[in-house]
């Protein structure tokens, strides 16, 4: 009779340390899993925003070569973007010589913010971007 | 009286046999879950090292190319970045896998070697850091917002 309990004990014992190999296994490949999943939607956020950013020097050029830009502005979004809650702005700065601006351009998304200024120069009609810093 | 003896001490043995040969089996499965845990944890750790490291250098050359007034690619391993004020940084993929960043002041930043051979082509106004895989070439472009902004 005791024999057999200590066989059963040993079963048991064999049988939870390799169910807890499987389960740290699994918990391994868990955070593996959301590393990589959170990995891939922040790198997509951040592309989305490198877009925005990239759309928004675009529009600052055809502003400044139409109409300029003498104060901030929210550039309208396409509805699927609108939808996600992305924003576009564009701020000119303040104090910058003749024949050249400043812009910052900002790009958010819920949760997630990216920005650049951006140092234009004049060239007869057209603006030409000389500098750009992303900003942290 | 001796036959029954010798009967019982042939049905020990062969229970005996059965047993072991049920342990071992036992045993080598469970030596090989052991093995394949350790592989999975190792795997899974050294793929987000990995990741983090390469996230983390894109994110420092993503930004030195995006304010990049000109790209000069010198050979697959080296380019070197002129920004808009003049300051030069170079980037390299040095022959042990690791990427090296020579910052304007002369100051160098390394990455640890990742198990991706890196190489750099020039594409326009992007830069592109093919890399060995999985998949193979597959490459990442970083854009430069200065030279994309003067084109016409």
């Amino acid at each position: 009779m005791r024999r057999h309990t200590q066989r059963v004990g040993f079963a048991m014992v064999t049988a939870i340390v390799l169910l807890g190999l499987v389960a740290l296994t699994l918990a391994s490949m868990g955070v593996a899993f959301v590393f990589q999943s959170q990995r891939t939607l922040s790198l997509a956020q951040d592309a989305q925003l490198r877009q925005l950013l990239l759309a928004g020097t675009f529009e600052a050029r055809t502003r400044l070569a139409a109409s300029g830009l003498d104060k901030p502005v929210s550039l309208d979004l396409p509805d699927d973007l609108r939808e996600q809650g992305a924003t576009l702005k564009l701020e000119p700065q303040p104090d910058t010589a003749a024949g050249q601006i400043t812009i910052q351009i900002e790009a958010t998304l819920p949760r997630h913010r990216m920005a650049q200024r951006i140092h234009l120069l004049r060239l007869d009609t057209r603006w030409q971007v000389i500098s750009a810093d992303l900003m942290p | 009286m001796k036959r029954d003896r010798i009967h019982r001490g042939g049905f020990l043995i062969i229970e005996t046999l059965m047993t072991l040969s049920l342990l071992a089996f036992v045993f080598a499965a469970a030596g090989e879950l052991f093995r394949a845990s350790l592989l999975t944890c190792q795997a899974s750790a050294r793929d987000c090292d990995q990741a983090s490291r390469l996230d983390s250098a894109l994110l420092s050359l993503r930004r030195d190319i995006w304010q990049a007034g000109d790209i000069r690619v010198s050979d697959p391993t080296t380019v070197e970045l002129t920004a808009g004020d003049g300051t030069k940084i170079v980037w390299r993929i040095n022959p042990d896998a690791s990427a090296q960043r020579i910052g304007p002041n002369g100051r160098s930043t390394r990455w640890e070697p990742m198990d991706l051979q890196l190489r750099f082509v020039r594409d326009g106004s992007t830069l592109l850091v093919v890399h060995s895989g999985p998949p193979e070439n597959q490459a990442i472009a970083l854009v430069s917002q200065v030279l994309i902004g003067r084109a016409r």
